[in-house]
């Protein structure tokens, strides 16, 4: 009967100490950050991803292990997700918008790159074009136009079937307008960022924006499947990194502000509701 | 006949026989000694404009001060102040302007001793990259532990191709392990490189020679910005010199000439000149100009005012000749007995001009009454001796009490004005009783005077308003009452800065700096034995609320050395691998140097992509220009491949300036530890004095020119070390110091000549009577400076002694001729008959005129000054003629 006992108890304790194991240590907390049609490559933005993981580690507390991962091309990420997906990721918001049932994204923050809370997508032309930007033909070129058919929905509201143009993805936008003003596209789509930095090129005196998006969200922190515990104090230290001396650093190599609260036409509310009506 | 009466006209009589019989002798013995004594004076006078000589070196506080000068050297600045706008762009705006100015400043090293604007590793000694945080020193350790093998590989190589094909290397980014690396980084590479390509393309072209992109010993400069970044501070010290009366004159010339240079070259950068060298030489510029102006307007005036008076030109040519016989044996006295004149003792002649000149107004305008009632010429002169001269002996001697009463004062510059214009005042009434009436004589005797006589000589109106003496008392009485609210609003003004001219840009910078949190052209010190007693006080003092900042040693002795240091030793171990030696140097390969340019043209447009994308605006402008002169490279070496081998002189230069860089590295990774010992000495001497000592610095915050706000800081720092020195310090016991003085002085004024007076007749009426106008007409400037809200200062305080001795004159001769009269007669009405009132006015009128001009003066103190000794003259006036008649007839006094 004691040796019974004995053994009940130590079993219980034993089942005990397995479910509690994760929780106290050895927990992992990978993500992976998606920007399809960001310029560079995944091996020269590695070492920022490493910072930003050294980073959270410490933020974390102790036997949190995390890595991340870097993608700017929408199929390897597609594969890298279905096969070891991670905890949570920073994802561009077409890709958010196209992918986030399939994965089970839930939006945890937003950044703000340039502070900005939102952001604005611009068609450009060259500057003696006339007419409304239906009337344009060829060849639109973009780095957020990978997602192509998120992208036609955010932009223009309709799928791209509907356009009389086709959007193609580039990794070098500035190359872009260039071939636009060369005349070997029509027209070139370029986000906030890249829109002021537009502005300060003497290239910005020979173009014209023909059509702008209503704002947009940036880019979104999300969280792979079930929010728990975690994707809270993951979010908390994400929020206070802006006020943090330590991630001053790190936030110039993330080209971001800080982070915001999540932005609420991601919920499925509002313009949110649009896009996903038009995507379906 | 009293005792006194015997021995004054025994003087008087001995002095009128050695004038009448020798008078010819006397002007020629005069006139030798003026001129013996000017010579003296040009030859063997000197001028100690140095403020630290005013006070005597006995008292405890200036001899901390001289003590500290002594041991840590002159460390007084002029203050260049740039403004930037509190932005980035108007920073490096400013860092600009500071830079060329000190390119400037930098060929007059002569009159310029030292610049101080920024700090750069170079000035640290060995141990500059042990005052990095330890985040930076990792960041550091990182950059080098990444670009260490690249440089390495390079050395072996040393080629201008080998080098750009390692930058797109490090550009593409392929073996970037940068972590935490700060962009910022990135961005001073892209400058350098901009610069290295912009010299590339000019040498292409054969426009100019290598010039050095990067100095190690000035990378990573901090300048030295206000704490709100509002003002980029440069502190200059000039070279003085204390024989001139500016001190500073021709290093504030070279300044200005430099500053005004460099803002032609940056028309958009606002800057100015301040600190305590260059008020004190806008302050002396001011006040010469002020008093140049004044004098020119009061020598017009007096003279049209005598000539109008005395009739003619001649009687007051005779007067301002032996007035300036008094002045120039007075020189020759000063030259004799002290040797040096000081920034206080030098008015001594303007003063000894405004009260000498009243006795020989006395002694004339009663030579013209005698004449006018038809004596002869040796008569007036014997009258205008036996019944002038008393009064205007007892004057002198009223006069001389106030310039004695500060002779043992620890303000050396006070007690000796005291002892030069007492003895001036004295040797100016020796020339008056002299040389005046024995020039008179002649004039007289050779009938070189106009034949018809001044008209002048009375104030016959003045005499009605006496006729009812209770009724004019009782009026003027009633004013004084009615004025004596304004008593209560009379002040002490100590702030010095309140004296200067409105608009000066020495004073306008001042209050600019006044406004910021951290920086005072004045500073506190204090001194430690060592470094524990340095941390402890400096400690102590930053906790202080009333205190800015601290400057001391210790900011040039980083902290968490040993931690650090550790953080360096990887750096340094890679470091040590590569080889430094510039034996060899390949020739420039055209083929090679095109596709190197290429690969970085490539490297940099993929880094604009991704630049482009992150909207990172100013970085892309920047990499335009990179890409511009990459691009102008490519096409002058592929238009002609001969121009390659100008590049020559590049790559030498660039290897050399890496090889130099690198071993400079190796030093500063290598140090182990800073100790006050380790710094190089233009630094340590700054805090560490002969002794040994440290030196601790320390600026008061707020407005230490308001004298509340330093007696607070000097009383809170005394709490700490009762023994801060400095200017605040100096300053502060200087004001106090000169205050007590003048109210010393001038109560032991009163008791002295009220003592005088007392032995001199005997007659406690007499003595009432004769201060009587002095203490009415004070007490009337004190209400009306109250009204009118004029208070009070450290350089209108000096009107009081002047006006005291003004005053009792006025009182001594209205007194003295009322007994004269009282002796003809019982009931000697006419006191306005005679020209004795118009004396007493003339007195007053031309220290009006005298004091008048500087009423409009740009410097504030000297304005007010102007209208205290105006307002006090006045004051003065009207006593003497309104109120002490009415009394005399009163009291009945005889």
């Amino acid at each position: 009967m004691y040796t019974l006992r004995s053994a009940f108890i130590f079993f219980v304790s034993a089942v005990l100490l397995l479910c509690l194991t994760p929780a106290l240590s050895g927990e992992t907390l990978d993500f992976a950050v998606i920007q399809p049609g960001q310029p560079g490559t995944c091996q020269e933005a590695q070492p920022v991803m490493d910072a930003l993981a050294d980073y959270l580690g410490k933020k974390m507390g102790n036997g949190i292990s995390i890595r991340g991962r870097y993608f700017n091309e929408v199929d390897r990420a597609v594969n890298f997700l279905k096969g070891t997906p991670p905890a949570w990721g920073i994802v561009r918001l077409g890709f958010y918008l196209k992918q986030a049932r399939r994965f089970g994204m839930t939006a945890l923050t937003s950044t703000r790159p340039g502070g900005y809370d939102k952001d604005v997508w611009r068609l450009v032309v060259k500057r003696d074009f006339q007419g409304r930007w239906e009337s344009i033909r060829g060849k639109v070129l973009g780095n957020m136009l990978f997602e192509t058919e998120a992208a036609a929905c955010l932009l223009f509201g309709r799928p791209p079937e509907r356009l009389p143009f086709a959007l193609t993805g580039t990794f070098r936008p500035l190359r872009a307008l260039r071939r636009v003003m060369r005349g070997k596209a029509a027209g070139a789509v370029l986000d906030g960022a890249q829109y002021r930095s537009l502005e300060a090129l003497p290239l910005f005196k020979q173009v014209k924006v023909v059509h702008e998006s209503g704002d947009l969200p940036k880019s979104p922190v999300v969280w792979f499947g079930p929010t728990d515990e975690r994707s809270k104090r993951l979010t908390g230290v994400l929020m206070a990194m802006k006020e943090d001396k330590d991630a001053e650093v790190l936030l110039k190599l993330l080209q971001t502000d800080g982070f915001g609260p999540a932005d609420r036409d991601l919920s499925g509310i509002g313009e949110g509701k649009r896009w996903m009506d038009c995507l379906r | 006949m009293s005792v006194r009466r015997q021995l004054q006209d025994g003087i008087l009589s001995s002095l009128w026989g050695l004038v009448s019989t020798h008078p010819g002798k006397i002007i020629g013995a005069g006139l030798i000694l003026a001129l013996v004594s000017t010579l003296i004076s040009f030859t063997f006078l000197s001028l100690n404009s140095n403020q630290d000589s005013l006070v005597s070196s006995d008292v405890p506080f200036q001899k901390r001060y001289l003590e500290h000068l002594y041991n840590f050297g002159d460390q007084e600045y002029l203050y260049v102040v740039i403004k930037t706008g509190g932005t980035e762009a108007g920073k490096k705006g400013a860092i600009r302007f500071a830079e060329a100015l000190n390119g400037r400043l930098a060929r007059h090293q002569d009159l310029i001793q030292s610049v101080y604007y920024r700090i750069s590793p170079g000035d640290l000694g060995s141990g500059a990259l042990l005052f990095a945080s330890p985040q930076e020193a990792k960041t550091l350790t990182n950059a080098v532990l990444f670009l260490a093998p690249s440089m390495e590989r390079w050395l072996k190589d040393r080629s201008l191709s080998g080098f750009l094909e390692t930058v797109a290397h490090l550009m593409n980014g392929s073996e970037a392990e940068v972590h935490g690396a700060d962009p910022g980084i990135m961005v001073q590479g892209l400058h350098l490189l901009r610069d290295f390509l912009k010299n590339m393309d000019h040498i292409l072209q054969g426009k100019e020679n290598y010039s050095p992109i990067l100095d190690l010993s000035r990378a990573g400069s901090r300048y030295f910005f206000t704490s709100d970044g509002s003002l980029l501070i440069m502190r200059l010290l000039p070279h003085k010199d204390f024989g001139t009366m500016d001190v500073i004159g021709r290093p504030l010339h070279v300044v200005r000439q430099a500053i005004k240079a460099t803002q032609g070259e940056f028309p958009g950068v606002q800057a100015g000149l301040t600190g305590r060298p260059a008020l004190q030489a806008d302050e002396m510029e001011t006040t010469n100009r002020d008093m140049t102006r004044a004098s020119v307007i009061a020598l017009l005036l007096i003279a049209i005012l005598f000539m109008a008076i005395l009739h003619g030109w001649l009687r007051p040519l005779l007067l301002l000749i032996a007035l300036l016989m008094g002045v120039a044996w007075s020189f020759g006295f000063a030259t004799i007995t002290v040797g040096r004149l000081n920034l206080l003792s030098i008015v001594f002649a303007l003063v000894l001009v405004g009260i000498g000149v009243d006795f020989g107004i006395h002694m004339v305008m009663r030579y013209v009454e005698t004449t006018r009632r038809g004596s002869d010429v040796d008569s007036a002169v014997r009258t205008t001796i036996f019944r002038t001269g008393p009064g205007i002996i007892l004057g002198a001697i009223t006069s001389v009490c106030a310039f004695y009463s500060v002779i043992g004062s620890d303000f050396i510059g006070l007690a000796e004005l005291g002892l030069i214009g007492g003895t001036g005042v004295l040797l100016c009434l020796l020339s008056m009783l002299t040389v005046l009436p024995a020039m008179l004589l002649i004039a007289g005797r050779k009938k070189l005077f106009p034949s018809s006589v001044p008209r002048v000589t009375g104030l016959p109106f003045l005499e009605r308003l006496s006729r009812r003496p209770g009724w004019t008392l009782l009026i003027f009485g009633a004013i004084t009452v009615a004025g004596l609210p304004g008593l209560l609003n009379v002040r002490f003004n100590y702030n010095l800065l309140e004296l200067q001219a409105r608009g000066l840009e020495s004073v306008e910078y001042e209050r600019t700096l006044i406004h910021t949190a951290d920086e005072s052209t004045w500073y506190a010190i204090l001194t430690a034995p060592d470094l524990e007693d340095a941390r402890r006080l400096t400690g102590t003092i930053e906790a202080l609320p009333c205190v800015a900042k601290v400057e001391s040693i210790l900011d040039f002795i980083p902290e968490d050395q040993a931690l650090k240091s550790a953080i360096y030793k990887a750096a340094a171990r890679a470091l040590g691998r590569i080889p430094a030696n510039s034996l060899h140097t390949p020739p420039p390969d055209r083929d090679r140097l095109l596709r190197a340019l290429s690969r970085l043209s490539g490297a940099l447009e993929m880094l604009e992509e991704r630049l482009f994308a992150a909207g990172a605006t100013s970085e892309l402008a920047l990499i335009d220009q990179v890409l511009d002169y990459c691009r102008k490279a490519f096409g002058l070496i592929q238009e002609n491949g001969n121009r390659a081998e100008r590049l020559k002189v590049l790559q030498t230069g660039l290897v050399g300036d890496m090889e130099k860089g690198l071993l400079q590295l190796k030093v500063w990774l290598s140090a182990g530890s800073v100790t006050p010992t380790d710094l190089p000495p233009s630094l340590r001497d700054l805090y560490v004095g002969k002794d040994g000592a440290y030196q601790i610095k320390i600026l008061p915050k707020g407005d230490v020119w308001d004298f509340d706000t330093l007696e607070h800081f000097i009383s809170a720092l005394r709490r700490v070390d009762p023994h801060v020195s400095g200017v605040p310090v100096g300053v502060f016991e200087s004001a106090r110091m000169m205050h007590r003085t003048f109210l010393m002085a001038a109560g032991l004024t009163m008791i002295l000549v009220s003592l005088i007076l007392w032995l001199y007749s005997r007659s406690f009426r007499y003595v009432f009577l004769t201060l009587l106008p002095l203490g009415v007409s004070m007490l009337w400037l004190l209400e009306l400076m109250g009204w009118v809200g004029l208070h009070f200062n450290l350089a209108n305080f000096f009107a009081i002694p002047i006006l005291i001795a003004i005053g009792v004159d006025g009182g001594v001769h209205l007194l003295a001729r009322w007994s004269e009269l009282r002796r003809k007669r019982p009931d000697p009405g006419g006191l306005f008959f005679t020209s004795t009132p118009t004396a007493v006015a003339l007195s007053f009128a031309t220290t009006m005129i005298g004091f008048g001009g500087l009423m409009f003066a740009q410097h504030r103190g000297l304005a007010s000054l102007g209208w205290i000794m105006v307002f006090g003259s006045f004051m003065g006036m009207m006593a003497c003629l309104l109120v002490l008649p009415p009394m005399l007839k009163l009291t009945g006094h005889r």
